[in-house]
């Protein structure tokens, strides 16, 4: 029935070997010598990517799947800024990296790609983003916006410092205490007091696991129960959170009741209705352990290097998100009718990826610095279909968070208007240039606001995880981008300052062109400016709609 | 799961993946969409307008009321020609259309939870992260409407967005925020016009050649055709139909004043010129406090506008062809609080249906002064209950939906309506 399955079947004794050889894992056994030649497991991302690429090429090879070539730096540069920080390279940035040549560090090729991917993940925008990306995976936008917001602060400090992801993970599941000093609570505060969507969605989302059906019926096709189901939950049965105080003083915390025994669980439990001794999902049952509650017991459970699923799951999310696709699709449903396509990479990445301490950016680097991510999007003759071997890399649209991290970007708003310090009194006790700096900074915060509820109804419809051929957009997008006031005249925008840098009219319009879509142009993108803008005579008219053209191209909303 | 199954998107996807096929995706689409719409339905519901009310409208202060018992409350009924269609008195123009009109009054679910509740009543289903159900008006845009209409098919008059799920983005709802004011972004920006935006328009066609060319064919057809039915929306004469300008003063008159009236009046502009389906939400029903003075402002706001609606559909001959249909999340609770509130009561409360199809003058269900509660193993104890899933297959009886097609959402088949649901058949006979 899943085509990739049947053209991957042959070729899986061959990818046992070669990713069991690579990582030696039957060689660990073996004398001295060898080990110190043999990459072990979490120590060396590169080895973890190289293994990676040796394996898919060989498979390549015996399906007969030719794969793509390595894009140039033009299209890598957009691909990665996209992909690391939400959003297309700036002119600076474009120069900085000098597509086709040498950096200023005397860099090419792939030494130079790789500086600038470890560049990119110690940036602030790297954090900012991927918290977006995980706050969105784990609320699906649902829910109110101050849990969000607390929800993002936890995961942007825990990005920013690279926290192993096991730790992260626990401390939303296990999240104790008072907001804001316990920002994690943000993520179960978005449930709402609703145990059951706390339990489908933490299965979802780290485990891959989709047992919410059995909440109301026995799994149509897969094992699970309504016991499975009501077990699972129990660990969130007696969590409760509430909120105390008004306004800017509102403040929510959590409320466990800690369990004193098994017995006392027990008696709980058959207190508060028909439900079940907890049990970890498709595991043993629950046993108590002293001082600890519930939701730490199913967090330590869950974010064990031992628990499969859970480092399976993450691997599984980071390679769909950087490759269009993962190894199980949809990348968060693993079943026994959608199992993995190659499930000893899958396997053997999990172990390394748990090895390095759950280590994200170890797993990232290994992703992006490898062939297969480099390779175009365009298919050839071979692999047109090829969902398994990651002989090319696709065209992928920009979720909402993106398009609304992208506009500002391109726009400048934040840039070219700084944030000038207003102090927080009425205004007829403000100076002149502080009424200034205020007028300024509420234009922005107007236009911010503007941009991002336009953005969200606009893509209201989007799915948290689009499949990578979904190219569909809705009406409201488009109008969005034709009618929106996307670049402000009571604002300085990039538009204003490259007509003010630029006076030649193909270096304005070149200036334009990499601003919005974060590339130089090609050599027919350059026949195609000079002939527009050959015949123009006079008005400034004719850069804006340049501009806004741009931004209602298809490859601004994708990245490819 | 030997079975051959193929929706609209997959096959697009297989046509685009069989290289060597040479046809483009928009050509298949227009012709599999032509399809699609010539499956004869044997049903003369052409629109379905639901008037949704946000927060759960108390069953005591609107259509089942208990004057003179312990839980009444100051709430008075009126009688009308159809026992047991006795509103409050603060619906008096409902009331005259007792005739027109069929009620449930043991509609029953166990979801006391705002979201959780509105989005079984929307969908028939209960929420689960794993999947997203379409809402009534998405089911209707995808099963009656013409998927090359120049206005959309579900047009949904305030309220959040509620995406169509697995039916995908053509069905989801165009949210109007502000009846009756400007909609954002449906006009050219200030100092554009037609031509300027053509001009536009071909600069993007001409700089997105090579990337469809050599890269993203599927996205940039995707990406045009949901230009061009953006501009054609834009470009319409039938755009004047979201707004009052044009609408006579008698009409308006009839309709009475406020939001609710003048989403009305827009929704029936555009069911007149063939939008399948109208959504229209009006909030302010969580009356925890106050609800007696608060249930009847609410009943005041709505009662003239919509028995206005039925007057003027019929006046048209629209009124057969069109289902209107007024529900909330749930009721509330029989037991009046401290604060003269009332709070989540999902056991039995009221749902109204009217035109076409509908047996009208009828009344489904029975309560008594305490409300219903539930017997020992959770069944509604309730007369007669009326479950979500039970009144999804009864409106996709009624206008004759594929109730028996399977769709795909990701790997996963489903239905438009639960599949073991039965009929309650006494709505339409």
């Amino acid at each position: 029935m899943r085509k990739s399955l049947m053209l991957a079947l042959p070729a899986l004794a061959a990818i046992a070997c070669l990713v069991a050889a690579h990582f030696n894992v039957a060689a660990q056994k073996k004398g001295g010598e060898d080990r110190d030649t043999t990459p072990q497991l979490g120590k060396d991302w590169r080895a973890l990517r190289d293994s990676m690429d040796n394996a898919y090429e060989q498979l390549q090879a015996d399906a007969g799947v030719k794969p793509n070539k390595i894009v140039d730096d033009s299209i890598f540069l957009r691909r990665i800024y996209l992909d690391l920080t939400g959003a297309p390279p700036s002119i600076d940035e474009i120069n900085a990296f000098a597509p086709g040549r040498k950096d200023a560090n005397g860099l090419r090729g792939q030494a130079k790609r790789e500086a600038l991917v470890e560049k990119l993940l110690a940036s602030p925008e790297f954090a900012q983003h991927m918290a977006t990306w995980w706050r969105v995976i784990m609320t699906e936008r649902q829910g109110d916006g101050i849990y969000h917001n607390y929800l993002q602060r936890y995961l942007e400090e825990a990005l920013t410092d690279n926290k192993p992801w096991n730790e992260v993970v626990h401390g939303l599941i296990a999240a104790k205490g008072r907001t804001p000093d316990v920002p994690g609570l943000g993520f179960l505060l978005t449930f709402e007091n609703d145990r059951v969507a706390m339990a489908g969605q933490t299965s979802k989302v780290f485990l891959g696991r989709q047992i919410q059906c059995a909440e109301c019926h026995d799994h149509h096709y897969e094992a699970w129960t309504m016991s499975d189901f009501e077990s699972y939950a129990a660990f969130f049965r007696f969590f409760n959170t509430r909120a105390e105080g008004d306004g800017a003083d509102r403040y929510w915390y959590s409320v466990d009741g800690g369990v004193l025994s098994e017995a006392d669980a027990m008696r709980r439990l058959r207190l508060t209705g028909k439900y079940k001794l907890p049990r970890y999902l498709g595991e043993k049952d629950w046993t108590y352990e002293k001082g600890k509650d519930l939701r730490t017991s199913l967090a330590d459970w869950m974010t064990s290097a031992d628990n499969a699923w859970f480092r399976e799951m993450t691997v599984n999310r980071y390679l769909d998100y950087f490759m269009g696709v993962g190894f199980v699709n949809p990348v968060d449903d693993f079943n026994s009718f959608n199992t993995p396509a190659l499930p000893v990479v899958m396997q053997v990445m999990g172990r390394d990826f748990a090895a390095s301490g759950f280590d994200t950016r170890y797993l990232v680097r290994a992703i992006v610095t490898s062939r297969m991510y480099q390779r175009e999007v365009s298919p050839n003759r071979t692999n047109r279909q090829d969902r398994v071997y990651y002989s090319r890399n696709f065209v992928r649209s920009l979720t909402p968070e993106m398009v609304e991290r992208s506009i500002l970007k391109v726009t400048g708003i934040d840039r070219l208007n700084p944030h000038l310090h207003v102090p927080d009194l009425p205004v007829e006790k403000l100076s002149e240039d502080e009424k200034q700096a205020k007028v300024v900074r509420d234009r922005i915060a107007g236009y911010k606001g503007n941009l991002r509820t336009l953005i969200r109804n606009a893509f209201s419809n989007e799915e948290v995880v689009k499949d990578v051929d979904d190219h569909d957009g809705s009406i409201m997008q488009a109008l969005l981008f034709m009618n929106a006031q996307l670049l402000p005249d009571y604002l300085n925008n990039s538009l204003k300052e490259i007509l003010a840098r630029y006076p030649g009219k193909i270096e304005r319009a070149t200036a334009i062109f990499m601003t919005v879509l974060g590339r130089e142009p090609s050599t027919r993108d350059k026949h195609i400016l000079n002939a527009t803008f050959a015949n123009w005579k006079g008005g400034d008219d004719i850069f804006e709609d340049l501009f806004v053209a741009l931004l209602n191209t298809t490859e601004f909303v994708n990245r490819q | 799961m030997t079975e051959f199954r193929v929706n609209r998107r997959d096959f697009l996807r297989t046509g685009a993946y069989a290289g060597g096929l040479m046809v483009t995706t928009s050509f298949l689409g227009s012709t599999l969409a032509a399809q699609e719409t010539a499956r004869k339905r044997n049903s003369k519901i052409n629109h379905v307008i639901l008037l949704y009310m946000e927060g759960g409208p108390s069953q005591l202060e609107t259509f089942d009321p208990k004057p003179g018992t312990k839980n009444g409350g100051p709430t008075k009924a009126l009688k009308t020609e159809v026992p047991g269609f006795t509103p409050a008195d603060s619906l008096p123009y409902i009331a005259k259309r007792a005739k027109d009109l069929l009620l449930i009054k043991s509609m029953s679910t166990r979801e006391g939870n705002h979201s959780r509740g509105a989005y079984l009543m929307r969908t028939g289903y209960a929420p689960n992260p794993t999947i997203k159900h379409p809402s009534l008006g998405s089911i209707v845009a995808q099963q009656l409407g013409n998927p090359d209409f120049e206005l959309p098919n579900f047009v949904k008059l305030r309220g959040a967005p509620f995406p169509a799920g697995y039916l995908g983005v053509d069905n989801n709802p165009f949210v109007i925020n502000r009846p009756g004011a400007r909609i954002e972004n449906l006009d050219y920006a200030k100092g554009v016009d037609k031509d300027r935006m053509e001009r536009r328009m071909k600069l993007v066609r001409e700089m997105e050649k090579d990337f469809a060319k050599e890269r993203g064919e599927d996205a940039v057809e995707a990406h045009r055709a949901m230009y061009e039915k953006a501009r054609r929306l834009m470009d319409s004469p039938l755009r004047k139909k979201f707004y009052l300008d044009d609408e006579p003063g008698e009409t308006r008159k009839a309709y009475g004043e406020g939001q609710f009236a003048d989403s009305l009046i827009i929704a029936r502009r555009l069911i007149e010129v063939g939008v399948p389906a109208i959504e229209v939400v009006m909030g302010g029903w969580d009356t925890h406090d106050d609800n007696f003075k608060r249930s009847a402002d609410l009943c005041k706001q709505i009662d003239q506008p919509w028995a206005a609606l039925i007057d003027d559909l019929k006046k048209r001959k629209l009124y057969d062809s069109t289902l209107v249909i007024w529900m909330g999340e749930f009721g509330r609770t029989p037991r009046i609080s401290g604060t003269s509130g009332r709070d989540h009561w999902p056991n039995n409360f009221c749902v109204v249906l009217g035109g076409g199809g509908v047996n009208a003058g009828t009344v489904i269900g029975e309560t008594d002064e305490e409300g219903a509660g539930r017997d020992g193993r959770g069944n509604p104890l309730v007369k007669d209950p009326v479950s979500p899933a039970e009144l999804y297959k009864t409106l996709g009886v009624m206008m004759d939906w594929e109730m028996n097609k399977e769709f795909q959402a990701g790997n996963r088949p489903m239905w438009l309506t639960e599949k073991t649901a039965k009929p309650v058949e006494k709505i339409f006979k």
